[in-house]
């Protein structure tokens, strides 16, 4: 489980409405490696053997820029990680070395043929990231590939091939004001060696990481077995770190989507973030609500931070 | 679904008009129209019951050509597949279909399609002809698998 003191709390005010919320990312590394990788490598090599179509999706074309995505994720564990993985090059075969896992994969970059699966879903069983590749094109991005085990309630099968535009929507209130269009534009403009990051959140009942669109008929249900007796720990704060790196062979965006659970009970020993979440939930639109999946036991929670408040 | 209405688009060198009977009584006002602006044009018709290859006909035209195809859904997916490897774009030509129109729905559970009547879409849900999930169909569309997205349903889904 995650620390509290390491959670990416994910609100900056009392309000929240939906936003081009990005900042320019400090630290340049693309994954993070936390307490749970062990964990977290073992659930998603699990569902990428029981369910690779709709763990893993990738376009022909996309080939040249996973391999780009393969070397800038190798460099981020080995320069950020020294301790946990390392890289030898020796007469143009590359080895990769897993120290957690104690693994090595040795190929030559570029040719297919040295690995036993698609470069995207070889990187994407050493980071506890999900990978989504967009290309751009025809002046719109892509989504053409992507390795996705811990969706929050999206499907990356149904969504694959699909523009910008088409994947968000479902999102209400995303067209009416406009934020399709300048995130698009915003996302267009990405210049290599200038990553961008933003937090995403969200609320569910349970602490399931895979909550993807393909099993909602079994994690759903949960929302009505919400009470005020079981919320603090039932409950989760869901927050999806995600970063944006410009590809500068292919042009193509990579997102790394870093999924962080913590239960509300662990969330409001922060008297900060209890005070402010209240507020927000408190204020939040019921389309955001809706959308979100949180409506039908926000009162429970809205009831519960109100009991952990610290009245100042 | 609303009704797509063929719209008149000027400055062709020619236009092609290709369609079933009903289709080619949608397009006689364009037709009419371009005979009264004495610009050229071919008609193909396309009868209820042949296979009629027209791709012979779309390949062999000139450049600045503007077709009109409009047919019976079930039938215009493959025309409009003839048209679009022939090379007409979708800028170059209007796709017109009438009758029963069937859109396919993804079950977002098993990625399986059913086909339902799209003139009931509302009045739904449907259900998953293969895992049998009960499904709200969505106006989420994918292109690429060529179906809108269908939803666990609230009655099994929550």
């Amino acid at each position: 489980m995650v620390k509290v003191d390491s959670f990416p709390y994910p609100f900056k005010g009392d309000v929240y409405r939906y936003s081009n919320n990005s900042v320019p990312l400090e630290e340049q590394s693309s994954v993070e490696v936390t307490s749970s990788y062990q964990n977290e490598i073992r659930l998603k090599r699990e569902l990428l053997t029981h369910h690779p179509e709709r763990c893993f999706q990738s376009r022909r074309h996309t080939l040249k820029a996973q391999w780009e995505v393969t070397e800038l994720v190798i460099q981020h564990l080995t320069t950020y990680y020294p301790q946990q993985f390392s890289l030898e090059k020796n007469a143009g075969k590359w080895t990769f070395h897993n120290h957690i896992l104690n693994e090595q994969t040795t190929y030559i970059l570029g040719d297919e043929s040295t690995l036993s699966m698609e470069p995207l879903d070889f990187i994407g069983r050493h980071v506890q990231e999900d990978l989504i590749l967009m290309m751009q094109r025809d002046g719109d991005l892509y989504l053409d590939a992507g390795q996705l085990c811990f969706p929050a309630n999206w499907s990356l099968a149904f969504n694959t091939g699909m523009r910008f535009k088409e994947i968000h929507k479902p999102i209400p209130e995303f067209k009416e004001e406009g934020l399709d269009q300048r995130i698009l534009t915003f996302l267009m403009r990405m210049e290599a060696g200038d990553p961008w990051v933003r937090r995403n959140w969200s609320l569910m009942a349970g602490n399931r990481l895979d909550t993807s669109l393909e099993t909602f008929d079994q994690w759903g249900k949960d929302r009505r077995q919400v009470t005020g007796e079981n919320v603090g720990e039932f409950v989760h704060l869901r927050v999806e770190v995600q970063k944006l790196f410009r590809l500068p062979g292919s042009n193509g965006l990579l997102f790394t989507i870093h999924t962080h659970l913590l239960s509300l009970e662990k969330f409001t020993r922060n008297p900060d973030w209890t005070e402010e979440f209240y507020q927000i939930l408190q204020e939040l639109p019921s389309h955001i609500s809706d959308y979100k999946g949180i409506s039908l036991f926000k009162d429970v929670v809205i009831d519960y931070l109100n009991e952990k408040r610290v009245m100042k | 679904m609303k009704k797509i209405k063929p719209a008149f688009v000027h400055s062709k060198r020619m236009y092609l008009f290709c369609g079933d009977q009903k289709g080619m009584e949608r397009l006689t006002p364009i037709i009419k129209k371009v005979m009264k602006e004495n610009v050229s044009f071919e008609v193909v018709f396309l009868g209820e019951k042949e296979e009629t290859d027209i791709s012979m006909w779309m390949r062999n035209q000139k450049m600045g050509t503007f077709l009109y195809m409009a047919m019976e859904w079930s039938k215009l997916g493959n025309f409009k597949n003839v048209a679009v490897e022939c090379g007409f774009s979708e800028e170059e030509a209007q796709f017109i279909g009438h009758g029963v129109r069937m859109i396919d729905v993804f079950c977002c559970k098993c990625h399986q399609k059913t086909k339902i009547d799209s003139g009931k879409l509302g009045n739904l849900p449907t259900t998953c002809s293969h895992c049998h999930l009960k499904l709200s169909v969505s106006d989420h569309y994918s292109p690429l698998r060529g179906s809108y997205l269908g939803y666990a349903n609230l009655e099994t889904g929550e």
